[in-house]
């Protein structure tokens, strides 16, 4: 009797793992559907931006926040007076003095309302996110999301000088060295930039 | 257009050869988070010292303890704070020493996120489990041109050693010789801070007893650390802000460093 008992036992343990693992898949297929759409809903917004701007440029940057100085390339969309960016930087210190990569990834909207001949000016709203390993654990990683505010500045023709300094708010937010828990810590932030952009 | 595309994925191709080439390995270094998660670097989300950045520091993966400056109040408790004084980095004056802790509590550092000051009892004890507390013991009051009351001192460490986990380590360094005495009598490891490694022939002759040395980065070689370690002691080394400076540190072969900059140090072992 507790034999069967037993086997009985094992039978629903079985069962409940089996039900978790499919749970687990199917959250796996939704998780990966959603980042289908999410992908495919980017690609739609790109060629809007592309089809619909009448001015696109690209540009280099070297800046800093409160994590490490940054250096990248990025790509913008104008329509009149409103300039969307999307660009990708890497943290100097952390990717070229220590070898260890360290991206920011960027989206911001400027709304250049100033224009005086080659000079144009206006306020900034740029959201970033960032990743770091620091040690051999990709679970541990830091993740930093930013949300600034600020003003950006360009000077040229074809060519131009940019220029933006915007201050927000910083999060930072990682798992623990146990492993099992996020914790979020916020804080003020600031990003300062120079660039050069190039219109085509 | 094609040359500039092509122009962009070199260089971002450039930029991942860059930083994924395989580093030394540190392994058996101790990172001790120095104030927390760093102390006096510009990009510290924190102050040291305060409770966001002891708690950022004991939780980040990598870090196995931190070093925390502690000063004993006028009524007796002990209070994390660097400086001599408090009107050199918060909105009070006077010092921690000649302050009730009515008054220190409600002091804010002057930095954008005004950390409170806390008090070493206002850190969970769940997150020293399985780390070590380098406590530096601040014997000094400047204002009152007077020293704090050892007894009491010792008594409070003691009753935090006590509250803590059996896996927390505690040790003590103070600069104050008959403080070194009382907490080595009280069973406490024997830290000595030199400030060049000349000092070290007296503490080799005359302070037998002495288990760790703890000395700046600049002052001392890889030859002078294998000469320690080869009279079974310990070496523990701070004063690197930059990557650069903590790659050197590591490779002299301290047994532990006092990261100022936790998060590089970090990057740097691992």
């Amino acid at each position: 009797m507790i034999a069967y008992l037993q086997s009985q036992d094992q039978v629903l343990t079985v069962r409940k793992r089996s039900v978790a693992k499919n749970i687990r898949a199917s959250l796996c297929i939704a998780r990966n559907a959603q980042s289908y759409r999410l992908s495919a809903f980017s690609i739609l917004i790109f060629l809007f931006f592309l089809t619909t701007s009448n001015a696109q440029s690209v540009e280099v940057s070297a800046g800093f926040n409160r994590l490490d100085y940054q250096v990248g390339a990025g790509y913008s969309h104008r329509w009149g007076a409103l300039f969307l960016t999307s660009k990708m930087e890497v943290a100097v210190t952390s990717t070229f003095a220590q070898k260890r990569f360290a991206p920011r990834l960027s989206v911001g909207a400027s709304y250049l309302l100033l224009k005086k001949g080659q000079f144009e000016f206006g306020p900034e709203l740029v959201y970033a996110y960032s990743r770091q390993r620091l040690t051999n654990n990709h679970k541990t990683a830091h993740h930093w999301n930013e949300l600034n505010i600020g003003y950006r500045l360009q000077v040229g023709d074809k060519f131009k000088f940019v220029h933006s300094l915007n201050g927000g708010w910083i999060n930072e937010s990682f798992y623990t060295n146990s492993g099992n828990e996020r914790v979020n810590y916020n804080n003020l932030g600031v990003y300062a930039q120079v660039g050069v952009s190039y219109t085509f | 257009m094609h040359k500039l595309e092509l122009v962009i994925l070199f260089s971002l191709s450039l930029l991942l050869s860059f930083s994924c080439k395989k580093k030394e390995v540190f392994s058996k270094i101790e990172i001790l988070g120095h104030g927390g998660n760093g102390l006096e670097i510009v990009n510290a989300l924190y102050h040291d010292n305060s409770y966001n950045s002891i708690e950022l520091a004991l939780l980040t993966d990598g870090c196995d303890g931190v070093e925390l400056d502690v000063r004993l109040s006028l009524d007796g408790t002990l209070w994390l704070y660097h400086d001599n004084e408090l009107d050199d980095g918060t909105n009070g004056e006077g010092c921690i020493g000649s302050s009730s802790d009515a008054y220190l509590s409600t002091l804010h550092y002057s930095t954008m996120a005004k950390e409170s000051l806390i008090r070493l009892n206002d850190i969970p004890k769940n997150y020293l489990e399985n780390k070590k507390v380098y406590i530096d013991g601040r014997s000094s009051i400047s204002c009152a041109d007077s020293t704090a009351d050892l007894s009491v001192y010792l008594a409070r460490v003691l009753e935090f050693q006590d509250a803590c986990a059996p896996s927390t380590e505690v040790i003590v360094e103070t600069r104050n010789d008959q403080w070194e005495d009382a907490f080595a009598l009280a069973g406490f490891i024997t830290i000595k801070y030199i400030t060049a490694f000349d000092q070290y022939d007296d503490v080799a002759l005359n302070l037998p007893s002495v288990d760790i040395i703890v000395v700046t980065n600049d002052v001392i070689s890889k030859e002078n650390i294998s000469q320690i370690h080869a009279d079974g002691r310990e070496v523990i080394i701070f004063g690197m802000r930059s990557a650069k400076s903590t790659r050197e540190a590591y490779r002299k072969g301290p047994d532990g460093i006092l990261a100022d900059n936790l998060r590089t140090a970090i990057i740097e072992k691992y």
